[in-house]
Formats: structure tokens, C-alpha cells, sequence
């Protein structure tokens, strides 16, 4: 009997991918904010090609018009001589809330951040964060939607 | 009268909260004593299901898992259900579902109140069908 409820209670999982709904959500929309001075253009451009190559081997469709905007924004700021990198992952679109009125808003359905150290070479440490980030995403994605 | 209660009835469902929208949707009960009394009628298990208007993985657990019209049809089918919120409803269900961790489910022999199983934390439909059956075979196997 012990036993029997102590399996029950564990067969439950304690994680999920995320908490956001991901279901339906088939095309996207690109936004890239790099508010860094540590990376070079083309350092940017391997960056957006990521994200963008990982999106559409999942199967979204990118650039078609009111798309969800699928918002990558990375800044870096100093903290006691420590170069720190803020990077954050989400998807924003219009909703509809359940405010009186049935009230309409752009909201962040998705949003995942990662907050590192910059270290010798920042541009290599925010490449691998960024790759995770996304890679959460799609898998998440591909949860909701399995 | 009939205009009153009819335009009652509209004035509850647009007020209603998210909470009592989604017990109606799913079919679940919000009175911890109706549970009990129609469970122990119908033979069945209370499926007391614990959570709160600020938790997002509740929400989801909602949505993807007990929405879900397999895990409906079971609920349904084999459990009486009910939906609490573990603060707005405080005093109004036994303080042993006072749960630390929402969400929660508690499965409950109604004659004597006791818990037969707990499961905690968002759970995927596939996962909480099992689940459910789990706690049928226990509750088969304890009549028995």
C-alpha cells in the first residue's frame, strides 16, 4: 500500500520544458536586438543565422505578415569590473486578455533569459547560451505540439 | 422570474471567475461537501483537484492536461472532480489539502475521507490518464 502511494506520487514529472502554451504556433517572426560592443558584424550575423536555421529546421514558416514575433535581445553591461551578458528569448504577440472589455495587448507568450559571464571571450559564451536558449524553446514547441 | 433568473444566470457566467469557468467547461464540482456526498452516492472517488489564480503551471496543467478530452471523459467517466482554489477557498475544504505544492491532485475514498493517493506538480495528459488509473486499481483493490 506504502509502496503503491509512494509510486503514484512519484510517477507525476516535476518538469516540463515551460510553462507557456506553445500550441499552434507555426510561423515567426524574427526580431534580433544586440546591444552589446563586444561582437562583430559578422559575429552577428552567425548569431541571427542560428536562431533563424534552428527555427526553420523545427518547421516554422518565418515572414509572413502578424506572425508571432519570435524576440531575441542580448545587452551586456559591467558589474565590479566583470563584463556580464543578459540574453532573453520570447515570443510576443497580440492577445486577447480577460480584462473587462475583452481588452487587447502585446504580450510575451514565451520567455526564457539567460544571464552570464563574458569571461575571455564573450562572443563564444553567448553563442553556446543563445544555442541552449533556443534549443529549450523548440523543445518546449515540440512538447506542447507532440 | 424567469427574465430575473435568466438574466442572474448571464450575470454569473460574465463574472464568473476563471476558476468556476473552468469547473463548468470540465464538468467539476467547487463544494468540497457536494463532492463527498455525491461521490459516496455514485460509488466513486473525489478527484480533488488544488490550485491558484496566480500559478502558471496550474494554469497549464488546466489547459493541456485535464481539458484534454480523453482525461475528461475518464474524469467523467470513473471520478467526481473538483476544483479548489488553495487560497481563495481556504476554510471551505479540510486543512490536509493546505498543500505546500500546487498543482495538486488528491484522490479520496469518500466514505472515509482518506486520501488514497496525492500526485503534485504539472503533469502531461498521457501521464495523468496513468495516473487515474493508478488510483482506480487502488481503490478496487482496498474494496476488496
Amino acid at each position: 500500500m506504502r509502496k503503491l502511494f509512494l509510486a503514484l506520487l512519484l510517477s507525476s514529472s516535476l518538469f516540463s520544458a515551460s510553462l507557456y502554451t506553445l500550441d499552434n504556433v507555426h510561423s515567426l517572426n524574427l526580431y534580433f536586438s544586440n546591444q552589446t560592443d563586444f561582437m562583430s558584424q559578422d559575429q552577428e550575423g552567425i548569431l541571427k543565422s542560428m536562431v533563424t536555421e534552428k527555427l526553420k529546421k523545427r518547421g516554422f514558416v518565418l515572414g509572413e505578415t502578424d506572425a508571432p514575433i519570435f524576440v531575441v535581445k542580448i545587452n551586456a553591461l559591467e558589474i565590479e569590473g566583470t563584463q556580464a551578458i543578459h540574453m532573453e528569448v520570447g515570443i510576443g504577440e497580440e492577445v486577447i486578455t480577460k480584462r473587462k472589455g475583452k481588452i487587447g495587448t502585446f504580450a510575451y507568450t514565451y520567455l526564457d533569459s539567460q544571464f552570464i559571464e563574458g569571461y575571455s571571450d564573450p562572443y563564444k559564451n553567448t553563442l553556446e547560451s543563445l544555442t541552449l536558449l533556443v534549443d529549450e524553446f523548440i523543445t518546449a514547441h515540440k512538447e506542447d505540439n507532440e | 422570474m424567469k427574465i430575473l433568473i435568466a438574466l442572474l444566470t448571464l450575470f454569473n457566467f460574465i463574472y464568473a471567475a476563471q476558476i468556476d469557468e473552468f469547473a463548468t467547461e470540465v464538468n467539476y464540482l467547487r463544494n468540497y461537501e457536494m463532492a463527498i456526498k455525491t461521490a459516496k452516492e455514485q460509488k466513486k472517488i473525489v478527484m480533488l483537484i488544488v490550485v491558484a489564480d496566480y500559478c502558471p503551471w496550474c494554469k497549464k496543467f488546466e489547459r493541456k492536461s485535464l481539458k484534454e478530452p480523453a482525461v475528461m471523459a475518464k474524469a467523467n467517466e470513473s471520478f467526481v472532480g473538483i476544483v479548489i482554489d488553495k487560497y481563495k477557498d481556504k476554510g471551505e475544504y479540510p486543512k490536509e489539502f493546505l498543500t505546500p505544492v500546487i498543482p495538486a491532485v488528491f484522490f479520496i475514498e469518500p466514505k472515509e475521507q482518506k486520501i488514497l493517493a496525492k500526485t503534485v506538480a504539472y503533469m502531461k495528459p498521457d501521464e495523468f490518464t496513468k495516473n487515474m488509473n493508478d488510483a482506480l486499481s487502488l481503490y478496487t483493490s482496498e474494496k476488496k
